[in-house]
């Protein structure tokens, strides 16, 4: 499945939501994660592990510790899947 | 030496017999059973197909949602229990709890996080991911810490593991803990919820369960011939011990003193009891509180409907107190069996029984067993002038722990005697 910014913001913000417990509609994409929603490490590995699933990634563990709004989430899911697609692209 | 004494001023009850003093003492007296047949999982492969459960319970706002996914069910019913007996004690009264850097925690658990562990175990076979709270959830200390954290109690913490007699072990050391100084205050007691697919297999196998399924209150039946075994309960009990100076100065109303404690090991089968690791825990208690075998009043037994236990605690018993005619008896046909959590409860209910002057009644006794001769309370509840009341423990490992509560009468120079 092809992802934009767009469709990959909607499932991290579902994610995130429902990690955080915490309704969507109440945080954006610029919405500090740990400062303003409370988020901390034992959510943040959560989440990553719910990405890993949903978008069939791995998420690094260094990169986990970067996630600090859900852009961030969707930029570094949006890079791992078009650097996932060119992997397969040379293989094939 | 002196030594502190150590009171209760606070009890606190997630059980399948109320999640309050007031209802756990109806239901003890009155013998109402909260054993049922278990619907919230799959139990046609199992021959034993009831458990004393809980249910849903409230948090008291003591958990928020989000705290609900990370923990074990085990540390959600601790929190909340831990919460009732420090309200129970008056010190919750302005949110927080003060000296709460001289306030302990020792909880006694049997079987874990058994939740969680059996998450973890989902995800990682059946889902082929890792469980991300998992280490947190699981370890067999989580309800301690999170009670420690959720009430910022900084004090001698600790948790305890000796199977069934778990919740009274953890329950004694904190005893001896304000009893030689070590500590002002300590949160104490136990807490296990084992009702999950694995666990009651693994206990079904053993054996030791009984199959009364067509009539779940009246599956356990202590001291009857015709006993055919326990029912798992689930549960967390928690008391607030304090040291007698610091419950009379601050006006703390106090259940009872806790007397003595007594431990000691079989050191013979890791599941067969034996009659002497039982005495010996016994007299330790009696020799604890300093008082002689006729100055008990009652006895609330370890009296788990198994053959094997109710035999040989009686054995035991008649060791102790020869000519034995001292009531005692059983409440697990009310709760269940708890495993960590039913010694914690039973020694609350001891405190209860002595404070109210009346022993709550062995449930279920049928037949009349030639090895079990004693008086085990069996027409209902007995008014009784309770002044010292034993309360047994045995585990399986031949771990026993037993406990001696002690009513206060009145007040001599300042201080209750």
């Amino acid at each position: 499945m092809e992802y934009t910014f767009e469709s990959a913001a909607a499932k991290i913000k579902a994610i995130v939501s429902k990690t955080l417990k915490i309704d969507a509609a109440k945080f954006d994409m610029e919405t500090p994660l740990m400062d303003e929603l409370g988020a901390d490490s034992l959510d943040a590995i959560s989440i990553a592990l719910d990405v890993d699933d949903e978008f069939g990634i791995h998420v690094d563990d260094h990169e986990i510790g970067e996630f600090k709004t859900c852009g961030q989430i969707v930029s570094a899911v949006l890079n791992h899947l078009q650097n996932k697609a060119a992997a397969t692209g040379s293989a094939g | 030496m002196y030594q502190n004494r150590v009171v209760v001023t606070g009890i606190g009850l997630v059980t399948p017999a109320g999640n309050s003093v007031s209802e756990f003492q109806e239901s003890m007296y009155r013998g109402r059973s909260g054993i049922q047949p278990i619907h919230h999982f799959d139990v046609s492969k199992s021959r034993t197909k009831i458990a004393a459960t809980v249910g849903s319970f409230d948090s008291q706002n003591l958990i928020s949602e989000k705290e609900k996914g990370r923990l074990d069910r085990a540390a959600q019913m601790g929190i909340v229990a831990a919460g009732s007996a420090l309200k129970d004690a008056g010190l919750l009264s302005l949110g927080v709890v003060p000296q709460s850097e001289e306030t302990g925690v020792v909880v006694g658990i049997a079987t874990g996080s058994v939740h969680a562990v059996e998450r973890i175990y989902d995800e990682s076979f059946n889902h082929q991911r890792p469980y991300g709270f998992g280490v947190p959830m699981a370890m067999c200390h989580s309800t301690a810490a999170h009670i420690s954290i959720k009430f910022g109690l900084k004090g001698f913490v600790f948790t305890v593991s000796t199977a069934c007699s778990s919740g009274a072990a953890a329950i004694g050391l904190a005893f001896r803990a304000i009893q030689s100084g070590d500590s002002q205050r300590i949160v104490a007691g136990g807490v296990d919820c084992s009702i999950t697919p694995s666990q009651l297999a693994i206990w079904d196998s053993l054996r030791v369960l009984s199959t009364c399924n067509d009539e779940p209150q009246r599956a356990i039946k202590p001291f009857s011939r015709n006993r055919d075994g326990l029912v798992l309960g689930e549960g967390a009990a928690l008391l607030v011990l304090e040291e007698l100076g610091s419950a009379l100065s601050r006006g703390a109303t106090i259940y009872g003193e806790i007397a003595g404690f007594g431990s000691s090991s079989d050191a013979s089968h890791i599941t067969r009891p034996a009659m002497e690791g039982e005495a010996l825990a016994m007299a330790r208690a009696l020799r604890s509180a300093g008082i002689k075998p006729e100055q008990v009043d009652y006895i609330n037994a370890h009296g788990t409907g198994t053959q094997f236990n109710d035999k040989t605690e009686t054995e035991a018993i008649k060791q102790i107190f020869p000519g034995c005619r001292i009531p005692i008896s059983s409440i697990k046909p009310v709760t269940g069996h708890m495993l960590g959590a039913s010694s914690a409860a039973e020694f609350a209910a001891s405190m209860i029984a002595t404070r109210e002057g009346l022993i709550p009644p062995t449930m279920n006794y049928e037949e009349l067993d030639s090895e079990c001769d004693l008086d085990y309370v069996v027409e209902g509840s007995r008014k009784a002038d309770l002044n010292i009341v034993m309360s047994n423990a045995f585990a399986f490992g031949g771990h026993n722990a037993v406990l001696i509560a002690r009513r206060l009468n009145g007040e001599r120079n300042g201080i209750h005697v």
